[in-house]
């Protein structure tokens, strides 16, 4: 009997990551954006961007089957990052928009109906729409408008970049309708570490309350709240008491 | 609201198309209130229904009130807040009918519905209820201008009426600013997104309200509850 499915992967995994050598370094991240950014959570992570970005570099055009068949569930944990991490948590910050007011909405429809009620015996036809089958397809999201996108890390120069330029269209949701698209990045070397703590911001990303040392002897955050504080972010599993970042309450 | 937009409404609220829409409410209420004796209001703590309480309680103090609570689908937080303004402004303690019985979002909606238009009727049947008042308005869907066309509509157990069927959504902020009527704090966090003309106080995390805003944008605006 040959390998599991899951073992495949965790040796293709392996293979690439005996192959790199990452050497870190605080960054300064800046993205411009072509579009409005589609957000249905608060902030965007860096290190959710970078753990897609490098599932896509590993397993190239299996990673999209992979992600719809739940089979990535089990890998997130091990697959590698170009982020340091202290305690399990990834030296990348949330992504502070450059106009955090320039916030709206934008509305969404699905042109499915009209096609498919063609084909739909009458009585059928009837049901669907009266039922409200259609009407769930407009969605609206909350939006933010910003030119400009800042993330600050302490993580791999070379990777991040390769990551941002040929592994991520775009960010936040919707990116296959034209959302969050990234015209250009900048990443700039800088002296110190913000990607947890920043000067201006204060806390800089969701650090779960059983880590206060990783604030370096920064002042406790007095917002707390039950947040994903590491990739997947989506997970429930990954939720846990959080501090959350400034800003954001 | 910011100061901007209460100035705004109070604004709107000095206009003649105002005033004339409120003079007839109050006209149309009153001869409502005269031909029926055993009358009820249903309350969500909206603002529509809010501004109907108000101008009702004018005509009829000891009218009936009864209020619904959509269960585990309404934030704790929010359904606290609308019973503080209606014990703390309105000084009422209506009855309530929740729903218990719906109990996925996704799937059990017509259980959830039946559970509560059962609950509803059994009050109205057995408080012998004769017109029921509701805050539904024409502008805010096509369904509700079909269904509000005439300002009673015939039902069982007792009828339904509409007498704010033909306000828009600038006469009912307008009232609510210039009469200081407490709102759901859940405006001020959707309204700046998605404006003041279409935003709605329905149940949070909800599919079936999401071209409403529902989950999608509770997610980004509400993200504290979304765990819970």
């Amino acid at each position: 009997m040959g390998p599991s499915f899951l073992d495949q992967l965790k040796e293709t995994i392996f293979t690439w990551k005996k192959h790199q050598n990452f050497h870190f370094q605080p960054l300064e991240i800046q993205i411009a954006l072509g579009s409005p950014v589609v957000l249905t959570y608060p902030w965007i992570l860096l290190d959710g961007i970078m753990a897609y970005g490098i599932g896509e570099m590993i397993f190239q055009e299996r990673w999209q089957s992979l992600c719809s068949g739940g089979q990535v569930d089990r890998i997130w944990g091990i697959l590698p990052s170009p982020l340091l991490s202290s305690e399990g948590i990834a030296h990348g910050s949330v992504g502070r928009f450059s106009e955090k007011e320039a916030t709206g909405h934008i509305q969404m429809t699905k042109p499915l109906s009209v096609e498919y009620l063609k084909y739909c015996h009458p009585f059928q036809k009837r049901y669907m729409i009266v039922g409200g089958d259609f009407k769930v397809h407009k969605k609206i999201y909350a939006s933010n408008m910003s030119p400009f996108l800042t993330f600050w890390a302490n993580g791999d120069q070379t990777t991040i970049e390769t990551i941002f330029r040929y592994h991520t269209p775009g960010v936040g949701k919707r990116i296959g309708n034209g959302y969050g698209k990234i015209t250009d990045i900048q990443i700039h070397e800088i002296p110190h570490d913000y990607s947890i703590w920043h000067p201006q911001w204060g806390l800089n990303r969701p650090i779960p309350i059983i880590f206060p040392s990783l604030l370096n002897g920064h002042s406790l955050p007095d917002v707390v709240g039950y947040v994903a504080y590491r990739p997947p972010y989506w997970a429930k599993e990954n939720h846990t008491k959080c501090f959350i970042p400034a800003g954001f309450a | 609201m910011n100061a901007k937009e209460v100035d705004m409404f109070r604004a709107y609220g000095r206009g003649d198309r105002y005033r004339r829409c409120v003079a007839e409410t109050h006209k149309t209420i009153a001869s409502l209130v005269e031909t029926e004796v055993n009358l009820c209001v249903a309350v969500s703590g909206g603002k529509d229904s809010s501004v109907l309480l108000h101008l009702l309680l004018q005509h009829r103090p000891k009218i009936k009130v009864w209020h619904w609570d959509w269960g585990i689908f309404m934030l704790r937080e929010f359904e606290a807040e609308i019973q503080g303004h209606l014990h703390d402004f309105f000084q009422l303690r209506p009855p309530q009918l929740t729903i218990k019985q719906r109990l996925s979002q996704d799937e059990d909606n017509m259980v959830g519905y039946r559970a509560l238009f059962g609950s509803v009727s059994q009050y109205l049947k057995e408080n012998r209820i004769g017109l029921n008042f509701l805050g539904l308005r024409r502008e805010e869907s096509c369904r509700r201008s079909n269904r509000c066309r005439n300002l009673i509509e015939k039902a069982h157990p007792c009828n339904n009426a509409f007498p704010l069927k033909d306000w828009t959504w600038r006469d009912i902020w307008a009232y609510i600013v210039l009469h200081k009527i407490p709102y759901p704090k859940a405006y001020d966090a959707k309204a700046p997104l998605i404006g003041w003309d279409k935003v709605r106080f329905v149940s949070f995390f909800d599919p079936e309200f999401s071209h409403l805003g529902g989950p999608e944008q509770d997610k980004f605006l509400f993200w504290r509850y979304r765990e819970r």
